[in-house]
């Protein structure tokens, strides 16, 4: 007889009760889908991979020995929570600094839709990340776990200890922000104009 | 309002739009906007480029080995809080032995005395943190619902309290695995720490619901299963109307450990499920 549906049992409710029960192979599976949410908020906030994979690992580690007191509904809250405390350990004035007043985007038309092969080209990859790291800390941070992660605005606020409306905020300068920094980059635009000329 | 007015007043709304949290009105207002301004259209292109970019995971790729060296962390870093239970062995209720979590025992009765004190592994489980299935035919289940009784417990409302389960054998080991499974999966969601699950076979009033060979694959699977679950079983056999080839290929071949009045021993019979399970089912 074929057998019966084992994935039922990779379930998150199963892999929270074998981690209680001390088997870290069950917290790794646990984290596994959220890596990339880890990586890059520690990504944006270190702007160097290694640095950003010890964060990553430093904040596992801690969240894995916290484990006896979890009791959140949603895990990767909990576990991003974890990375914000690492973030705010080797960042003394924290993440989350106001900047979301006084920008205006660039009046730019006909922007065309990028093609995703552009990321082929490490120099443009390489562009990318350099205009990431130079948006206001904050910005980034809600720009990676939305855009990069997928992660609800609303999530995103609460992870960052932030609210809902400030995280829209950040989110919007971020968006607005990096589009103007690629435009500066010569990508992805077919007329920019003066910078004089935002609305 | 003047144009430029309503531009910077849809500004915000333009990433709401694309995180599709707006309402239908507010859809439709950045829609209609977007139609008629070249500028709003080229933020909203824009953000869009953004957006998609970032979720692209070639922009920042994972370091590879990432989910090894994880583990690697976690292993060295100690045993966290969780873990001492995991450390202790738990109680097996029906002799004063510790077993660690993921066995699977096997239990042969022939007397009523054996019987009750077979269901004493349920004991140290029920009204704590722990969850209990009772799983087996109709008889077995009232008999050891009964001696749960007759110990002091009240099934019914351990039952109402989401502290017992009882499944009825009714179906082949596919189904059966299924039901199981939802069990666990809802005794776990609702904060249980250990499954403990007590399955009889005997020959009741009704035949097996699919032969003795479907007995054997429900034990060789169940032993697959405890990899994947924080949970201990024991099978009671009642030795005086299983026949004897399913007390030799299923009681005796399929589980790890074995415990009697004498308490818990390994059992020299078994035979790896991963390697001998297609035999067995021929």
């Amino acid at each position: 007889m074929a057998a019966t549906a084992p994935r039922r049992f990779e379930s998150e409710e199963l892999l929270l009760g074998r981690a209680r029960l001390g088997d870290e192979k069950a917290f790794c599976t646990l984290v596994h889908p959220h890596e990339r949410a880890l990586y890059t908020v520690a990504w944006v906030i270190t702007g160097e991979p290694q640095s950003a994979e010890d964060m990553v690992q430093r904040a596992a580690v801690s969240a894995w020995m916290h484990f006896g007191g979890y009791a959140s509904s949603s895990f990767r809250t909990w576990l991003l929570g974890f990375l914000v405390a690492e973030a705010r350990k080797t960042r003394s004035g924290g993440i989350l600094p106001a900047e979301t007043d006084g920008f205006t985007p660039r009046h730019m038309e006909d922007w065309e839709a990028l093609p995703s092969g552009l990321l082929e080209d490490p120099a443009f990859r390489e562009r990318l990340q350099r205009a990431m790291l130079k948006l206001p800390l904050a910005c980034r941070a809600v720009l990676v776990l939305r855009d990069c992660a997928g992660i609800p605005v609303a999530e995103c606020a609460q992870v960052l200890g932030i609210g809902e409306a400030e995280a829209r905020n950040c989110l919007l300068r971020a968006r607005l922000q990096l589009r103007d920094l690629l435009a500066e980059t010569g990508s992805g635009r077919r007329r920019a104009h003066k910078k004089g000329g935002a609305r | 309002m003047t144009s430029h007015a309503k531009c910077a007043g849809l500004r915000s709304a333009l990433s709401s739009y694309m995180d599709g949290i707006l309402d239908a009105k507010g859809v439709a207002r950045v829609e209609s906007h977007v139609r008629e301004c070249a500028h709003c259209r080229s933020l909203l292109t824009g953000m869009q480029n953004v957006a998609r970019l970032a979720k692209d995971p070639r922009l920042l790729p994972l370091p590879g080995g990432f989910a090894g060296r994880l583990q690697a962390n976690l292993r060295q870093c100690g045993a966290a809080p969780a873990q001492a239970h995991r450390s202790a062995d738990v109680p097996m209720g029906i002799t004063p032995d510790l077993v660690p979590v993921g066995s699977h025992l096997i239990y042969f009765w022939q007397t009523p005395a054996e019987f009750k004190s077979g269901v004493r592994f349920l004991h140290p489980g029920l009204g704590k943190d722990e969850h209990c299935i009772i799983f087996g035919h109709d008889e077995a289940l009232s008999d050891v619902q009964n001696t749960l009784r007759s110990d002091g417990y009240d099934p019914e409302a351990l039952k109402e309290q989401g502290k017992l389960t009882v499944l009825r054998r009714h179906a082949a080991a596919g189904t059966t695995l299924g039901e199981i499974s939802q069990a666990v999966e809802k005794a776990m969601a609702a904060g249980a720490t250990l499954i403990r699950f007590l399955g009889n076979l005997g020959l009741g009033r009704d035949p097996l619901p699919a032969g003795e060979d479907d007995v054997l694959e429900l034990e060789r699977r169940a032993t697959s299963l405890l990899e994947h679950l924080p949970c201990i079983i024991v099978c009671m056999y009642d030795v005086r109307t299983v026949p004897g080839r399913l007390i030799f290929k299923g009681g005796l071949e399929t589980h790890s450990l074995s415990v009697n009045s004498e308490g818990v021993q390994h059992n020299p019979f078994y035979v790896d499920g991963h390697v001998h399970a297609p035999r067995l089912v021929q």
